[in-house]
């Protein structure tokens, strides 16, 4: 009753909204298909501002919130929220189907931060990246709000007549002319609706379309065990594991738990000194790459032939005809790889990334299978999606049937193909051949601008759904806020529409299909329902896994592409050209999120935009970099065109290291030209090179410099070229590493290369930080160790401390010019020769000194140090003289040159974390080890009249780290974890001599080589 | 005493360039603010008009938009604000220099330029000063740099040398212009006892304070004047020690330097003197009645002094650079070898040459003694002297201990803008002081000249009141 | 009284000279004449004038000293009470009062001290500012600040008398002898 009225109200300041003709000409103008979204500036700003009218009463009603159908919070009172406490509720986050378990804190009414659901087993308690940012989707101020045909704004009324009369057409001829075109599906309530749809129009057509997909991995276990398969990695259990051309930790539906599967075999203590050996065969580093403890750098066309190797090496049962060879060297790594795998039998695993060909990943499974790890580190379930698929096939149907004008009515739930299908199917060119077009979605974007209908979607937090994780596990999705725009619609609702049950709520869409799931009895229905969406994740969904045999006299041809000529060995005149999914941006979904923009990417540390990677090498015989010995302090990178098979692409080309050469690697979800006012026009679009008959990665690619430059932004400087600073770590004590077999011959590395660490002389006495202020008042005294050797260097903390700490984004130019404002950032360092050089990955918060360096110099004491030890910045003392900032050895703080946290757009107020200052113009800024989750436990502890407890706080950054390499707590606390990892042998401080004494340590980051393989890049760190 | 300035003073080629009288003193200096004014000074004056507006328009639009319109950076986050600060200071400090120390040093040729230098002074700190309150991220809040009592409690942190700097150069300031206009109150009593027009003797009359030459009063004056001019010789020396501890106190490879307070004040000196030519120089072209009281004897001291304390600064970088790579220290040695071939190569090599080799043809007498080339040479200092101060700044702070966050430096127009603005306001100050104030200690020449020449002194007094004498002595040292 | 209310009051009788030497001799002589209440006007200080009239004094240099003791007096003891006492922080671990780094505003605060001391004293003792003296009555004084040395006994001088003192400076031959009218 009070949504309707909600509604209503919102709905008449709608109609007054529209109503008055300068904005109907605006919008009309805003939406019209040729509006760049930069173009019209002005305009656009107004039009933001009247917006901003009817989102401030979203808000209003927001804070009124009042959830449709009973949800339950996960915290002691459930219903109503206290003023100034949060709730945190279990929902879950998707990407191209797969959900991430979340709890997102609810704070009076608006969701401003998600963490890891520990109870999901997607997530176990940690995120990426990516799902940290999606709290910024829902707030989004660029998203669709409003129904449109061809671009004019209509109300639902006039749409719904429309469609019921194209479907009474359609009823007809059984729904012959009817296609729907979704993403990858995995919401069984959903697909339940899809279903019954097809079911009322037998001859409807429904298909699935992601641009990053699993076909080659279902392609691939059909090939070796008959049937469409979901492999499950269970890397605790792995003490070597092989990955090719895969970056399992950081992406796919489960690398969240993989990498801390994966961490869990690599935490090196005085106690516990095994750990596991990755193996990564990759053309261009990934985050796994970096991690790895060998990395080979290889062409993908050619990782078969490597698979082949190590799979003749230990006589897999399978029968592989390949033609062409490795070289000396990667066969030389193919049979330690081989010789270690076998020595590992069934705790040993073969990954292959999703960009190899269905032989490959045959070939893997072989290899697996003759290890005798199938079972034991891998295991098979069936496929979670709704109805498993091969997207390419499906896509290149529509397309045809489109051609052939087969295609009278055509539903599109979220995908946007008209941006990302194969550019050989010329999607955007027949999309308008189709009569009856409708395209739900949450922005106007590339597809939207070419249907009849496009329908504005609402955000999975507004409203009820579910989703299955990598493994089947269900998670129902709550509705966290009420819905900001009145007129947003979720695929659910659509189909539910479609199919005549228009006026269901979600809710009982959801709920009445999981009743009629009968997974438990009625009887306990409700309880199991509460629990279900309490806990966030619904018991006995998983998928049982499946006992499966390899084929037998299994047979496959390397490379099948290739077949009619010997294996096209890349030269510098005909390169190969390899397509991957972006970092940040994925397939482009994310194009709009400034959180995604601008965090570094966790390889390449470039923000904004995707360039086209290739090895130094590479880059010299194309002309991209001269000789010079430091390359790329200026802040631009020279533009190349790309040719493959007659296709063209202008790109800015970027030498990174460890790249393979005479390849070229190029990220999608770049290159959008109606992603919202932050995404359009950022990057290179690689979808326009980018066939149905080479997805990933193709050969006799050309490129030839064009003699202009395109401006980058990065946040570290990049002259890799320079040796001092490749070699960095060799001089500079900033990072200590370590062999496992050194660890293990001394765990004392700190004492061996930086020396005892004792007091240093100082002539002050200095502060104490005793357990103790009085007898009978317990002082804390907190800390934070970070474990490099686990790091993978994925930067989801990066975004966490973004989400829980109001940081402003600053855009583009103002990275260039180096003003990001990070507070925590992950360095990266390189060792050895740019070819295939080590890489480090070390997170750097603010070290907390005791003799804090930057306080010393502050003119008006608005940094001082709290008597628990913690370096505070008092904002509104700050007049921003930068000093402190100067003067800090770790440069870790960050000012405010402009007013950078000014929204326009009030919707972004309801994103601001409540607890955190929002800092304004002039003021210098800095971590605070998350001081507003440190000041919560005390207020909570001191209700319940005790101390805090270990592990009661944690830092945003710690939350989401899926690796679980950052540990805070209290040093006065003897037994506190940090307290204990202290104490470790091979802990150390960063610029030790410094003596700043950081409350900040680091373990040292311990590697674990293979002798076997040549070492000189291990030997060059270890003195 | 005396016998001893006569003995040095006969010797030496002269101070005064003809013959004086008490009278002519008087008269060619007390009159320069009644004379007409050369079009050279409506022109110059006007160019610094344009600079001050245009320093205006700068700091109003940095003040509106925020310190990110200019090039600063992470790690970069002092840039030409600190450089300026640090070179407008040192300008000072000649003017200090001349009217203190060399008076204590009782160096008989420091009597013509003290005043001009020290209005000089004035002038500088006035520019100096701007930056350290406009580069601040929120000038509004910058008084709580001053210990005011207020309603929050707080106090500035007495351990920053920034706040060390608001005291030291306030004092300066307040010190400079104590001393400046003291040594004024005589000679402005001079001119309101000249003055022809009432408004002239109202004014100077009141700034005079009713000076009326008594004896016992001199006697105070002098023991006064002498007094601050011990306390400025040492707070001189302070204020721009504190300036190079804002860097010094730092761990900055590079700032983190025990050298710095006395290379710091060379420095000072040697721009302060460089400045004091490139004035002297033109104003000696735009009022030739200056000449017969700034000869070329002490353009010919003053080029020796810069000579000696470039000495100095030189001194200076080649140890800068011994410690960085005999310290043994990772840091110092990336800073200096950064220094010299990293990214910023040729502004530090710019800088050996405009401070390290350009001054050493100043050994030469011929190029002492040639006003041309003094004048070019003393602008290449104050080029190098800037030069300098961006070498300190950005080279040591672009890239110090983490390499991850290492970076670049370059200005923006309002860089500049605010730099040239400066410039421009300081030219204006002086072109003003020029115009309406006795541009060189009166008293203090005639005091000068009684002493070398007292017996001449004593007979031209004979000679009928005001009419001056017209015998020109043969001038020694090269004339202009 | 009233015939002596309309004679003008007399304020001293000035000579005037036309070099140092002259008037440091007349000084002598006055002083040996027993003249205690007289004073000397030069265009410029001229040294051993004071001695000749056998005047000494120190107010300066002990107000200097004075004021500069106060000074640094307070620049510590602001930088002590504020940061030890009035509002004590832990600044990067530093002792409260770490007084090396408190040495150089304590120097600044002297100086500054020290310096008005020297102005206000030097003022202040010579009675300035004085906006009427009866010597500028003189239409001559007018070059006292440019090339002419005077000499003013003035009436209060307990051995003044019109006729003898006129008579005295004229044996001092003077260029001019003149009454200063109050």
């Amino acid at each position: 009753m009070e949504a309707k009225r909600n509604e209503d109200r919102l709905w008449r300041s709608w109609n007054e909204w529209v109503d008055t003709p300068e904005l109907k000409a605006q919008t009309q103008r805003e939406f019209a298909p040729e509006a760049a979204p930069h173009s019209d500036f002005v305009s656009r700003r107004q039009f933001l501002k009247l917006m901003g009218a009817s989102l401030a009463m979203a808000g209003l009603s927001a804070c009124g919130y009042k959830p449709q159908g009973p949800i339950i919070a996960r915290a002691k009172i459930p219903e109503e929220a206290l003023p100034g406490e949060s709730l945190y509720y279990a929902t879950a986050v998707t990407l191209s189907g797969y959900a991430k378990g979340v709890l997102a804190r609810v704070y009076e009414g608006r969701p401003i931060k998600l963490e890891g659901n520990e109870l999901h087993p997607a997530s176990l308690g940690a995120t990426d990246a990516i799902t940290q940012a999606e709290i910024l989707n829902l707030y989004d101020p660029d998203r669709s709000q409003s129904l449109l045909k061809f671009g004019q704004i209509q109300p639902w009324q006039v749409f719904t007549s429309e469609l019921t009369q194209q479907l009474a057409l359609q009823q007809a001829k059984q729904g012959a002319g009817i296609h729907l075109l979704t993403g990858v599906i995995t919401s069984p309530s959903l697909a339940a609706q899809i279903q019954a749809f097809l079911k009322a129009y037998p001859k409807a057509k429904w298909y699935q379309w992601e641009a990053v997909n699993n076909d080659n991995l279902y392609a691939g276990t059909r090939l070796a065990f008959g049937e469409f398969l979901n492999p499950i990695y269970r890397l605790r259990q792995a003490k070597v594991i092989l990955a090719l051309d895969s970056d399992f930790l950081y992406m796919g539906p489960a690398a969240v738990r993989y990498a801390r599967e994966f961490a869990d075999g690599r935490r090196v203590r005085e106690n516990q000194r095994e750990m596991n050996r990755l193996y990564v065969a990759e053309p261009m580093p990934t985050v796994t790459g970096f991690t790895a403890d060998h990395r080979l750098p290889i062409h993908s066309s050619r990782i078969g032939l490597l698979a082949a190797a190590i799979a003749r090496a230990i006589n897999a049962p399978i029968q592989i005809n390949a033609t062409g060879q490795l070289t000396p060297d990667e066969q030389k790594w193919a049979e330690v790889v081989a010789r270690d795998l076998m020595a590992h039998r069934g705790e040993s695993v073969v990954i292959v990334g999703e960009a190899q060909p269905p032989e490959v990943h045959a070939i893997a499974f072989a290899i697996n299978a003759a290890l005798g790890n199938l079972g034991k580190t891998i295991v098979f379930t069936a496929p979670p999606e709704a109805k498993p698929t091969l997207c390419t096939e499906d896509i290149r149907t529509l397309a045809k049937e489109m051609e052939a004008g087969q295609v009278e009515v055509l539903i599109m739930l979220g995908t946007n193909p008209a941006y990302d299908a194969p550019a050989d199917l010329n999607f955007a060119e027949l999309i308008p051949k189709v009569p009856f077009s409708v395209h739900l979605s949450r922005y106007t974007d590339e597809t939207s601008a070419l249907c009849v209908w496009h329908i504005p979607e609402s955000h999975p937090f507004e409203t009820w759904g579910d989703a299955r994780a990598f493994d089947g596990t269900v998670t129902i999705q709550q509705p966290l806020i009420f819905p900001l725009y009145p007129n947003t619609r979720s695929a659910l609702e659509l189909m539910a529409t479609l199919n005549g049950q228009g006026g269901k709520q979600p809710f009982e869409l959801v709920q009445s299909h999981w009743k009629s799931a009968k997974i438990v009895p009625d009887a306990q229905f409700d309880a199991f329902w509460r629990k279900s969406v309490h806990d966030g994740v619904m018991a006995r969904t998983a998928l049982p896994v499946k006992t499966v045999a390899l084929r037998t006299n299994l047979s496959v041809n390397l490379p099948t592409w290739t077949a009619e000529a010997q294996l096209p060995q890349p030269t510098p005149t005909s390169l190969e050209l390899r397509f991957a999914p972006d970092p940040t941006m994925y397939d482009g979904r994310y194009a709009n999120n400034t959180w995604l923009q601008e965090l570094p990417k966790p390889v390449s540390r470039i923000c904004w935009d995707n360039l086209a990677f290739m090895s130094l090498k590479t880059a010299r015989e194309l002309g991209v970099v001269g000789n010079e010995k430091v390359a790329f302090v200026h802040d631009s990178a020279p533009l190349i065109q790309i040719r493959v098979n007659g296709r063209t692409l202008i790109a800015a080309a970027y030498p990174i290291p460890g790249h393979v050469d005479n390849a070229i690697t190029l990220h999608l979800g770049y290159g959008r030209t109606r992603a919202g006012s932050s995404g359009s026009g950022t990057g290179f679009n690689a979808y326009t090179l980018r066939t149905s008959d080479a997805m990933w990665f193709t050969s006799g690619a050309e490129a030839t410099t064009t003699g202009q430059r395109y401006p980058v932004a990065r946040t570290e400087e990049h002259h890799l070229i320079e040796h001092e600073q490749l070699d960095s770590l060799h001089h500079r004590p900033i990072m200590l590493i370590g062999t496992l077999k050194e660890f293990n011959d001394d765990p004392h590395l700190t004492k061996k290369r930086h020396g005892e660490s004792g007091e240093l002389p100082s002539m002050y006495r200095g502060y104490k930080y005793d357990r103790y202020k009085n007898p009978n008042n317990y002082r804390y005294a907190w800390a934070m160790v970070i474990d490099p050797t686990v790091c993978t260097g994925c930067s989801a903390c990066v975004t966490a401390c973004q989400a829980e700490n109001n940081i402003p984004v600053v855009g583009k130019t103002e990275v260039i010019r180096q003003r990001e404002m990070f507070w925590l950032r992950i360095d990266r360092y390189f060792k050895g020769s740019p070819d295939n050089p080590r890489t480090y990955q070390l997170p750097v918060p603010c070290m907390q000194c005791e003799n804090a360096p930057c306080e010393l110099v502050c003119p008006v004491a608005a940094t001082v140090h709290s008597e628990e030890g913690l370096n505070q910045m008092v904002y509104n003392r700050c007049v921003g003289t930068r000093y402190c900032s100067n003067n800090c050895p770790y440069k870790v703080r960050r000012f405010n040159y402009y007013r950078y946290t000014y929204y326009r757009q009030p919707v972004l107020h309801l994103l601001q974390n409540p607890d955190v200052t929002v800092r304004g113009r002039g003021v210098m800024e800095k971590c605070t080890y998350c001081v507003q989750r440190i000041n919560r436990a005390r207020i909570q502890a001191k209700k319940e009249n005790r101390r805090i407890r270990d592990g009661e706080i944690v830092p945003a950054c710690q939350q989401a780290c899926p690796t679980g390499a950052i540990t805070f707590g209290d040093i006065n606390d003897p037994d506190s974890t940090v307290s204990r990892l202290r104490r470790e042998p091979h802990l150390f401080t960063m610029l030790e001599e410094l003596n700043t004494r950081p409350r900040t340590t680091y373990l040292a980051k311990i590697e674990n080589p293979n002798p076997e393989l040549n070492m000189e890049a291990h030997d060059a760190g270890s003195h | 005493m005396q016998e001893a300035i006569k003995a040095r003073a006969i010797q030496e080629p002269p101070l005064f360039e003809r013959e004086q009288t008490y009278e002519r003193i008087t008269a060619q200096i007390g009159d320069i603010p009644f004379d007409r004014h050369p079009t050279a000074w409506t022109i110059t004056f006007g160019l610094g008009f344009i600079g001050t507006t245009l320093l205006i328009f700068a700091l109003v639009w940095l003040v509106l938009i925020g310190t990110g319109i200019w090039g600063i950076n992470q790690p970069v986050a002092w840039g030409f604000a600190i450089i300026n600060f640090v070179w407008w200071i040192g300008i000072g400090h000649a003017g200090t220099l001349i009217s203190a120390i060399l008076l204590l040093m009782r160096q008989a040729w420091r009597m013509s330029i003290n005043r001009f230098a020290e209005a000089m002074t004035i002038f500088a700190v006035m520019c100096a000063g701007l930056f350290p309150l406009f580069h601040t991220g929120r000038p509004w809040a910058a008084y709580w740099l001053f210990p005011l009592p207020n309603w929050l409690a707080l106090w500035p942190q007495f351990r920053s040398p920034l706040e060390w700097d608001v005291f030291a150069v306030s004092t300066y300031f307040t010190v400079s212009v104590l001393f400046w206009y003291m040594g004024l109150i005589p000679d402005l009593a001079a001119v309101r006892d000249r003055a022809k027009s009432q408004l002239a003797k109202v004014i100077s009359g009141i700034l005079s304070w009713g000076w009326r030459n008594s004896a016992i009063h001199w006697m105070r004056f002098d023991s006064a004047y002498l007094l601050l001019a011990g306390l400025s010789t040492p707070l001189v020396l302070s204020v721009h020690s504190v300036v190079s501890l804002d860097f010094a106190i730092s761990i900055v490879p590079g700032w983190h330097v025990t050298l710095f307070p006395p290379y710091f004040v060379a420095g000072a000196i040697y721009s302060g003197f460089a400045m004091v030519l490139t004035l002297v120089i033109p104003f000696r072209i735009f009022y030739p009645k200056l000449r017969e009281y700034i000869t070329m004897h002490h353009i010919d001291m003053m080029a020796k002094v810069m000579l000696a304390t470039g000495l100095i600064v030189f001194y200076g970088y080649m140890m800068e650079a011994f410690f960085g790579f005999y310290s043994a220290n990772l840091f110092e040695k990336g800073m200096i070898t950064n220094r010299m071939f990293g990214p910023y190569w040729h502004v530090y090599w710019a800088l050996i040459f405009c401070n390290g080799l350009v001054p050493q043809s100043l050994w030469f007498p011929k190029v002492r003694h040639n006003l041309f080339w003094v004048f070019i040479i003393s602008l290449i200092v104050n080029t190098g002297m800037w030069l300098e101060r961006f070498v300190i700044v950005v080279t040591s702070m672009h890239r110090d201990f983490t390499p991850s966050a290492w970076g670049m430096y370059g200005p923006t127009f309002w860089d500049w803008a605010t730099y040239i603005g400066t410039l421009g306001f300081f030219t204006m100050m002086m072109f003003l002081f020029a115009r309406f104030v006795p541009m060189l200690a009166m008293a203090e020449l005639k005091d000068l000249w009684y002493r070398l020449y007292g017996h001449r002194g004593g007979h031209d007094g004979h000679a009928p009141a005001g009419e001056p004498v017209h015998t020109p002595t043969p001038t020694s040292g090269g004339g202009a | 009284m009233a015939h002596v209310a309309t004679a003008p009051r007399i304020y001293g009788i000035m000579a005037e000279f036309d070099s140092p030497e002259a008037l440091m001799e007349a000084a002598r002589r006055t002083r040996l004449e027993g003249y205690r209440r007289f004073d000397c006007y030069t265009p410029f200080p001229i040294h051993g004038l004071t001695d000749a009239m056998s005047i000494r004094e120190a107010k300066v240099p002990w107000t200097v000293f004075i004021c500069g003791l106060i000074g640094a007096l307070f620049g510590f003891g602001l930088q002590a009470y504020t940061s030890a006492v009035d509002y004590p922080l832990n600044v990067g671990g530093r002792d409260l009062i770490s007084w090396p780094y408190f040495i150089p505003i304590t120097f600044e605060c002297m100086v500054l001290f020290a310096a008005f001391g020297a102005f206000i004293g030097m003022l202040a003792y010579n009675g300035l500012p004085a906006p009427y003296h009866p010597v500028f009555n003189v239409p001559q004084f007018a070059r006292a600040s440019v090339d002419r040395f005077f000499l003013c006994i003035e009436a209060r001088d307990p051995k003044f008398d019109p006729q003898r003192t006129r008579a005295f400076l004229q044996s001092l031959n003077p260029i001019s002898i003149s009454e200063v009218e109050e």
